[in-house]
């Protein structure tokens, strides 16, 4: 066991003994993020990456009055319907993916968890309210920074300022609503047209706007991800994976010189010299994961320096510190394992250098290095699931969001796995490739 | 007393069933204490018998025993008490010659204090002290050759396979080599498998040599009673320069006591003398008193290259 110790410290001695190494490994990585963060510090991307579609909720608690359930109209008006649209094309409301939820509180939990990016909570009171000509309806957001919350809250804004900006605009809104089979219904018990010309009436009031929209501030905002910090993640995730193929470095090249030869014939058991090799190649790919998101966290500090700001939380100090080492506990040897796997694939080490090196670029593209997962179509973004990039990068960002490390356990069991798997595999050919190991 | 290193029928194929075989059958006694050197040129199979009784290599037939450990049973026993000098300078050059010892000193299972004296002790032994703390990219050829055998010493080995270890060497790292080889047999006592392709080391060396050709050893035995049993002769040589030797002068030559054979072309006198040293005065009394000038003069006498040659009809230094 000492001797696992013994060889695993001599490569990593060997390692950062070279200089070159050490300006490759550590601080040429350093130089990209920084110039990174100088060209893209403030851009921020919101909740990670904007999808297809923004998912949002409605939670319709209207009770309805006598006049009818003004909020089930409300909400059916949210949802596009094509074949009956009820609302005009330039609200966009297209863009959105848009569900009802039952639970207010249940909605508010998604919202906050980041699975919507709004809900649209309709008060039980809301017909009643709306029929005595005022009424208010909550948009729930969390996040200055959440633009498409903003953007929904301003769809429902208009949809309300339409109600509320006289006859016209009323009856445009009613038209629209006309073409749902639920408001027909509605009308046919004769309901509609009374509550409507409450509406009207409220409209024309000296009281602006029947429908009020109450944006409530969250109680803890989680923390948004600048395009710096997926950018710094990702070169950190890119370089642990060139680090990784020091196993292919380290068993080669010693063959070459002999003196692996020279460690097989003192009293030290093949598996130990193996295992050692691989130990070391873990912890420089530990050392340069630490230093790359240590040295990421103290450029933020020195060249973003707006401390105060919720972005700061971002920071990869300012993360769950538990989370994270778990998380780059678990990168690291996925990283290694992949790197021992190639190194047995390759059988000389400047195959493992040349085709190890296109293999990685190649998995980091497809686990979401250079470009978000989410932008990729279908094939890709699965093909994304089976690189270690994608589950370091996406447990990176979800601490960066604010999760802690129940959060990030899917992941790091995940590149645990794959860990143990590629370790399997390159333990097997590296035994068949170099005979006396 | 039983030997310290015992083969029996041992052979190693690469690649089997179609690969070549290496060495081939071979039996072997080496005694403790003893110098033995293998003999052979490059492909002979030298390298591959290091390499399967240090456990690198394992035997395709056949077994070798060392200190009465079976190399292909009990491998780890076998290492503890060996050392193999490896033909190739086997270290890491960007690392100083301390951090090489003491690496390779810590995988044979030294510490601390242990790992410093034996590092110091190593480095007295092979006089580089004082460039202890330099890399070895550094280091000139010598030095990396004496380093490469200093990593073997740290464990004080009882046996110590040295596979060609002055390969590519001046005269005088040559030289110094030899002489560190000589003190381990005499101040520890240390048996020593001595491979090399260079005849006059095997002969200053060796108690024993054994001559490899072909994977196969085609002779075993003291040095001298290697030469003796060919029943080699001295070969003298004259270097005449523009002189003509008549063939009345030919035959008083070929009729002095001794003389077995003679030989002439351009410039040079050859012949084949049982003792060079009992009708050298003759054989140039003869040529003076013919008007010959003689620009130079050699004596050479039978050696295991002469063994080799007649064994196997190849001079050593050409066979392949």
């Amino acid at each position: 066991m000492k001797k696992l110790f013994v060889i695993a410290r001599h490569e990593i001695t060997l390692r950062y003994w070279d200089p070159v190494v050490l300006i490759f490994t550590l601080a040429m990585p350093l130089v990209i993020a920084a110039l990174i963060y100088l060209a893209f510090g403030d851009v921020v991307l919101g909740r990670g990456v904007p999808e297809a579609k923004v998912p949002v909720g409605i939670v319709n608690q209207d009770r309805g009055s006598a006049w009818g359930n003004f909020g089930r109209l409300f909400a059916r008006a949210m949802i596009p319907d094509p074949a009956h649209p009820a609302l005009p094309a330039e609200l966009q409301l297209r863009a959105f993916a848009v569900r009802e939820i039952a639970d207010e509180t249940r909605a508010r939990r998604l919202v906050e968890r980041e699975k919507l990016f709004a809900a649209l909570l309709i008060p039980p009171d809301f017909s009643e309210a709306l029929a005595m000509g005022r009424a208010t309806v909550e948009v729930y957001i969390v996040g200055r920074e959440n633009v498409l919350g903003l953007a929904f809250k301003s769809v429902v804004e208009t949809l309300a300022n339409m109600i509320s900006s006289g006859e016209v605009t009323v009856r445009t809104t009613v038209e629209g609503l006309l073409g749902n089979p639920s408001v027909r219904a509605q009308l046919r018990i004769g309901l509609l047209d009374d509550a409507m010309a409450n509406v009207a009436r409220a409209a024309s009031s000296p009281e602006s706007n029947p429908i009020q929209i109450r944006r409530v501030p969250p109680v803890a905002q989680p923390a948004r991800i600048k395009l710096a910090h997926y950018l710094a993640a990702s070169i950190a995730v890119m370089f642990i994976g060139f680090t990784a193929l020091m196993v292919s470095a380290t068993l080669f090249q010693d063959k070459t010189q002999g003196t692996l030869q020279r460690m097989s014939i003192t009293p030290t058991r093949p598996e130990v010299i193996l295992g050692g090799k691989i130990l070391g190649t873990y912890l420089a790919t530990l050392i340069q994961l630490g230093v790359l998101v240590g040295g990421m966290a103290a450029l933020e500090g020195i060249l973003g320096g707006n401390a105060g700001d919720d972005l700061q939380a971002a920071s990869p100090l300012g993360i769950d510190l538990l989370g994270l080492t778990v998380l780059i506990l678990t990168a690291a040897a996925a990283a290694t394992g992949v790197g021992a796997a190639i190194a047995g694939l390759a059988g000389t080490y400047t195959q493992a250098a040349n085709y190890g090196r296109a293999f990685l670029v190649l998995m980091g593209l497809a686990g979401g290095v250079f470009f978000p997962v989410e932008l990729f179509p279908a094939p890709l973004d699965l093909l994304s699931r089976v690189t270690f990039h994608y589950w370091a990068m996406s447990g990176y960002l979800k601490l960066a969001l604010g999760s802690g490390l129940t959060g990030v356990l899917p992941h790091s069991l995940i590149l645990t796995a794959m860990a143990i798997l590629f370790f399997a595999i390159g333990n097997r050919l590296l035994k068949h490739r170099i005979g006396f190991l | 007393m039983a030997p310290i290193i015992t083969t029996h029928k041992l052979s190693k194929q690469y690649h089997p069933p179609k690969g070549p075989l290496a060495i081939k059958e071979i039996d072997l006694e080496i005694q403790e204490g003893e110098i033995f050197g293998l003999l052979g040129p490059n492909g002979a199979g030298k390298t591959t018998l290091i390499g399967v009784l240090c456990g690198l290599l394992p035997p395709t037939t056949g077994d070798a025993t060392i200190a009465g450990h079976s190399v292909g049973r009990n491998p780890m026993a076998v290492k503890r008490i060996i050392g193999v000098v490896p033909e190739e300078i086997a270290l890491y050059a960007r690392l100083s010659g301390r951090q090489n010892l003491r690496y390779f000193g810590s995988l044979y299972g030294l510490a601390g204090r242990e790992l410093d004296q034996a590092v110091d002790k190593a480095l007295e032994e092979i006089a580089l002290t004082d460039r202890a703390g330099d890399k070895v990219a550094d280091y000139s050829n010598g030095m990396k050759r004496r380093l490469n055998i200093a990593v073997e010493l740290l464990h004080k080995p009882r046996i110590l396979l040295m596979d060609e270890p002055t390969l590519g060497l001046d005269p005088e790292s040559r030289r110094h080599i030899l002489d560190l080889v000589m003190r381990f047999k005499q101040d520890q006592g240390t048996t020593i498998l001595y491979t090399t392709h260079n005849m006059d080391e095997a002969q200053e060396l060796s108690d024993r040599v054994g001559i490899i050709h072909h994977g196969r050893i085609i002779a075993l035995g003291a040095p001298g009673e290697l030469i003796q049993a060919m029943h080699s002769e001295d070969t003298l040589r004259l270097n005449i320069g523009i002189s003509t030797v008549s063939p009345a002068t030919l035959n008083a030559l070929r009729r002095v006591k001794g003389v077995k054979q003679i030989s002439s072309d351009k410039h040079t006198l050859t012949f084949s003398l049982l003792s060079a040293a009992e009708v050298l005065p003759e054989i140039l009394c003869i040529v003076k008193e013919a008007g010959i000038g003689v620009r130079a003069l050699t004596v050479q006498q039978p050696n295991l290259e002469t063994v080799f040659l007649r064994l196997t009809g190849e001079r050593l230094t050409e066979a392949p």
